[in-house]
């Protein structure tokens, strides 16, 4: 175990929890948004002292604090290897930024302000969140995916007696 | 088998049967429940570690030759 493997370790499980937490609330939480406004009313109580919000505000922050860091560690080490981290980086800081331009407004219409609108109005919101959110949840994959090769290549580069050897050099 | 056997009964007291015990009863369901909850998550992050562990070996077992050659320790 070294900090490149544990700080790439931890960024992977971590992204792994975005990605299911993402897929949970398409398939559990948004069909459970439609047919408002009595789904709403109940979905406002139903969350009257967490909310989804308050998961992803501590997750999304840590994930990325151990990405920046495992492209730290392995950016002299595995300079072809830095890349991938770079992109699972991006894809990341893309889902943030799809959050706070696309489905913040979308929560303040279905979570915040009064449901004067009529029925149709707000299950168009909903149907709008769930296609973002496919698009967040994809972006996340990508992420798992490019940090699960990464993690393959250093548990490769870092075989007991493979350090330091020339083969390395050639990535 | 925590999932069948200690939170499906938990899970039909709050969600499907009539709400007629008094609120701490179903406080109680409810603190039970998360406490479960908890122990599921402490055997799933095991099983993650374990999971984490093998791909590490899989990974330097499967390694092409060229850096396999290298491992002079003998030991994965």
């Amino acid at each position: 175990m070294n900090l490149r493997m544990v700080s790439t370790g931890i960024a992977l499980v971590l992204s792994a929890m975005l990605l299911g937490t993402g897929v949970y609330q398409n398939v559990v939480d948004a069909p459970n948004y439609k047919g408002a406004p009595t789904s709403l009313e109940r979905a406002r109580g139903f969350y009257h002292a967490t909310n989804p919000g308050m998961f992803f505000r501590a997750l999304v922050p840590a994930t990325q604090l151990f990405l920046l860091l495992a492209i730290v560690f392995n950016w002299r080490p595995a300079p072809g290897m830095r890349w991938n981290l770079v992109a699972a980086l991006s894809c990341l800081i893309a889902t943030d930024v799809i959050t706070f331009r696309f489905h913040y407004p979308r929560n303040d219409i279905l979570f915040v302000a009064p449901l004067t609108q009529p029925p149709a109005y707000y299950d168009r919101v909903v149907t709008e969140w769930a296609i973002g959110n496919y698009v967040r949840v994809a972006l996340t994959l990508t992420a798992v995916v490019l940090l699960l090769v990464s993690m393959i290549r250093i548990a490769r580069d870092t075989t007991p007696g493979n350090i330091g050897s020339p083969v390395l050099s050639m990535r | 088998m925590i999932t069948f056997r200690f939170h499906f009964p938990r899970n039909r007291i709050p969600l499907e049967d009539p709400l007629t015990r008094p609120a701490a009863y179903y406080h109680q369901v409810v603190t039970e429940w998360a406490a479960g909850n908890s122990i599921r998550l402490a055997v799933i992050v095991t099983a993650i570690v374990l999971v984490a562990v093998s791909m590490i070996r899989i990974a330097r077992d499967t390694a092409p030759k060229e850096l396999r050659d290298f491992n002079t320790s003998g030991a994965r």
